[in-house]
């Protein structure tokens, strides 16, 4: 009888103890399981560019360093640029404003896509899949920004010619392609062909930029921001409040294209290209 | 049926103009859509407006069917199948034009069953398209048997309600789909209005009457039929009713051109002037033609078979300019400032391959008229007028 009072009283004394031991250390367990859930958020970015138009020079090193990592075709630009002249001599102005796909969070492009082709990543770039586009141009007529381009003809055709520049004096392009061991084209960056794209994009479906998502996964800055001489170009994650974009969106009062649409537009602007004719941005 | 000269004669020019157009669409497909004159600035051109305008002719011709069943028109009744024959070719048209204008035409028919975005309003159109064919070769298949006699009285019945149910279906989930396509486009102003989709429901039936009406000219004309496949006062019924498409399509132009006229919104400015400056001749086309249309129509006198046939012609000038024009105009207006003056012209590669498209969509109709349960079921329906 002793016994088995001695063991109902260990039971219940043990049982206390882990529920008191349960209470204490719940608190230490909810804080543990939303330290893991903010380190899984902390992991998704919310990648950005900034260009500072007071930095930039119009140089275009961006439109060609671009178009070198991305093997862009010709007459097709990612990275492009506005330019407007204005006046009468001597009283001229100039502006330049480079731009480029504005991985808008509210995308049109992506919501009218009928196959998905443009999807959004988890780092918020608007990403096109080559293997779903099926070339109908939806897109082109939804983007606000005029960013996407559609091959409507072979890429890279002149690199496929046979034919000498001069007979008999000059190799044709397709031999000196050959000779250097390129794939269509002598510069070309198999660095591009993966990560959810092709290096050279097929005739019939659009291309347009990817914030260089090839790059952006090995921990690198896209093309455009290395190329760029005057660090015109910041790239960041937007979800980092230490980042350099979040301190000049801080600094400066930035301004968006066509913000006006609710396509919230991830590429910022911020200050002017002309001297003299800052908006109220500082 | 014997072919007589002016049948050869057609059919032959209409097989000239379709092997044009087969060889236009080869050299498409080998060199690429650089063939055509369209552009970064200006993605969409002739073909998409081309199919605008054969779904809208689809969902038109499905008039009569209602109105035999729902209104009890048997005057009408002489047209049932050919109007059925109109609407399934019309919207084979429209999906050849966008085989025509996508880059990859193969991949196209992966949507919606493997390739889908149901927020897209291509996806939810091509569902409706591939829905709305099935109705009409259903409608088809049951009405041929109920001209044939071989169809039970339940056959009959859904029969009768597939042609009522058709109309509501075509206008407002297929052709109103297709309005939605440019209305939901904001960065277009031209395009991003709920008026649009109302116009579009408006001008199919205008266009999809006009149709039926040169068909059945055609019957009487070209195929030298005794009597006329419908009455003087069938016709006239029909012209009454072509007037009131008519109307409201110019009700909504009007309504149109007022708002884009007071905008001060400049995107809006710049497709008035668009419109009126580098269009002024489409522009002008698409409200003559409307409105000397819609004269000829009103009067008695101009119901008559002669005046209604040029009326028709009218007002399927009039709404494929308008097509046109809608589809050309928001996009050449620039999207960014600083951007050059956009321009396009259709190529003659896109005017060879619409046309082609055009001309073999004839040709199927004339072909189809001689299928066998085709023609015994025409045969059933001219019983009406030659018992």
């Amino acid at each position: 009888m002793d016994n088995k009072k001695t063991d109902r009283r260990n039971f219940l004394s043990k049982l206390g103890a882990a529920f008191v031991t349960g209470a204490a250390l719940s608190p230490i367990a909810s804080n543990a399981s939303e330290l893991l859930s903010n380190n899984i958020e902390e992991k998704k970015k919310k990648w950005s560019m900034i260009i500072d138009l007071q930095n930039c020079t119009g140089c275009g090193a961006c439109t060609i360093a671009c178009k070198n990592e991305n093997n862009v075709p010709d007459g097709i630009f990612w990275a492009n640029k506005i330019s407007k002249t204005e006046g009468t001599f001597p009283n001229v102005r100039y502006d330049y404003m480079p731009t480029l796909c504005n991985h808008c969070d509210k995308a049109p492009c992506v919501k009218v896509c009928p196959t998905s082709a443009m999807h959004k990543t988890e780092g918020g770039i608007t990403m096109h899949n080559p293997d779903k586009c099926i070339g109908c141009r939806y897109c082109m007529t939804a983007c606000p920004y005029n960013v996407i381009s559609f091959n409507d003809r072979k890429a890279h055709s002149r690199w496929r010619s046979e034919k000498a520049v001069i007979e008999d004096g000059t190799a044709s392009p397709a031999e000196l392609n050959e000779k250097v061991g390129g794939k269509v084209i002598p510069y070309y960056n198999p660095d591009r062909d993966g990560n959810g794209y092709a290096g050279i994009r097929p005739m019939g479906i659009v291309e347009k930029c990817t914030l260089c998502n090839h790059l952006i996964n090995k921990g690198e800055e896209p093309r455009c921001v290395q190329s760029c001489p005057s660090k015109a170009r910041i790239f960041g994650d937007l979800n980092d409040p230490d980042s350099n974009v979040n301190y000049l969106l801080g600094k400066y009062k930035p301004h968006r294209l066509k913000e006006e649409l609710g396509t919230e537009p991830k590429v910022y602007y911020i200050r002017s290209f002309n001297p003299g004719s800052y908006p109220d941005d500082i | 049926m014997m072919i007589n000269l002016k049948q050869k004669i057609l059919y032959g020019f209409l097989f000239i103009i379709v092997m044009i157009g087969i060889y236009s669409f080869y050299l498409q497909t080998t060199e690429g859509h650089m063939v055509t004159g369209i552009s970064k600035e200006v993605p969409w051109g002739m073909y998409i407006a081309a199919f605008a305008f054969c779904v809208g002719a689809s969902a038109g011709a499905t008039l009569i069917g209602f109105l035999i069943h729902a209104f009890g028109r048997n005057d009408y009744k002489t047209l049932g199948v050919r109007s059925i024959i109109i609407g399934i070719l019309s919207l084979t048209a429209a999906i050849f034009f966008i085989i025509a204008d996508v880059g990859v035409p193969l991949r196209m028919f992966k949507v919606p069953w493997v390739l889908s975005n149901p927020d897209s309003m291509f996806f939810i159109s091509s569902t409706s398209y591939y829905l709305f064919m099935i109705l009409l070769f259903v409608e088809l298949f049951y009405l041929i048997k109920v001209l044939r006699n071989k169809a039970s009285k339940k056959e009959k019945q859904i029969s009768k309600w597939l042609a009522i149910l058709a109309v509501p279906y075509a206008l407002l989930v297929v052709h109103m789909v297709t309005g939605f396509i440019f209305g939901v486009i904001k960065t277009r102003e031209y395009w991003n209005t709920s008026l649009l989709p109302m116009h579009f429901i408006i001008a199919a039936l205008a266009t999809g009457t006009s149709i039926i009406i040169l068909a059945t000219i055609y019957s009487s004309k070209i195929e030298k039929r005794v009597k006329p496949l419908i009455s003087d006062n069938t016709l006239n019924h029909l012209g009454l009713l072509l007037a009131v498409f008519i109307g409201i399509t110019l009700l909504f132009d009007v309504s149109d051109v007022i708002v884009m006229k007071y905008t001060d919104k400049p995107d809006g400015v710049e497709a008035w002037k668009i419109l009126t400056e580098q269009h002024t001749l489409l522009f002008m086309i698409n409200w003559i033609f409307l409105v000397g249309a819609l004269l000829i129509v009103s009067f008695k006198k101009g119901r008559t078979t002669n005046w209604m046939g040029l009326a028709s012609l009218m007002v399927i000038t009039a709404v494929a300019v308008y097509r046109y024009n809608l589809v050309i105009v928001p996009q050449k207006v620039a999207l960014l400032p600083g951007l050059d003056k956009i321009q396009y012209f259709p190529t003659f590669i896109e005017i060879s391959v619409t046309a082609g498209i055009i001309a073999l969509i004839a040709l199927l109709y004339f072909i189809s008229l001689k299928i066998k349960p085709i023609k015994q079921a025409l045969d059933e329906e001219l019983k009406e007028i030659n018992p």
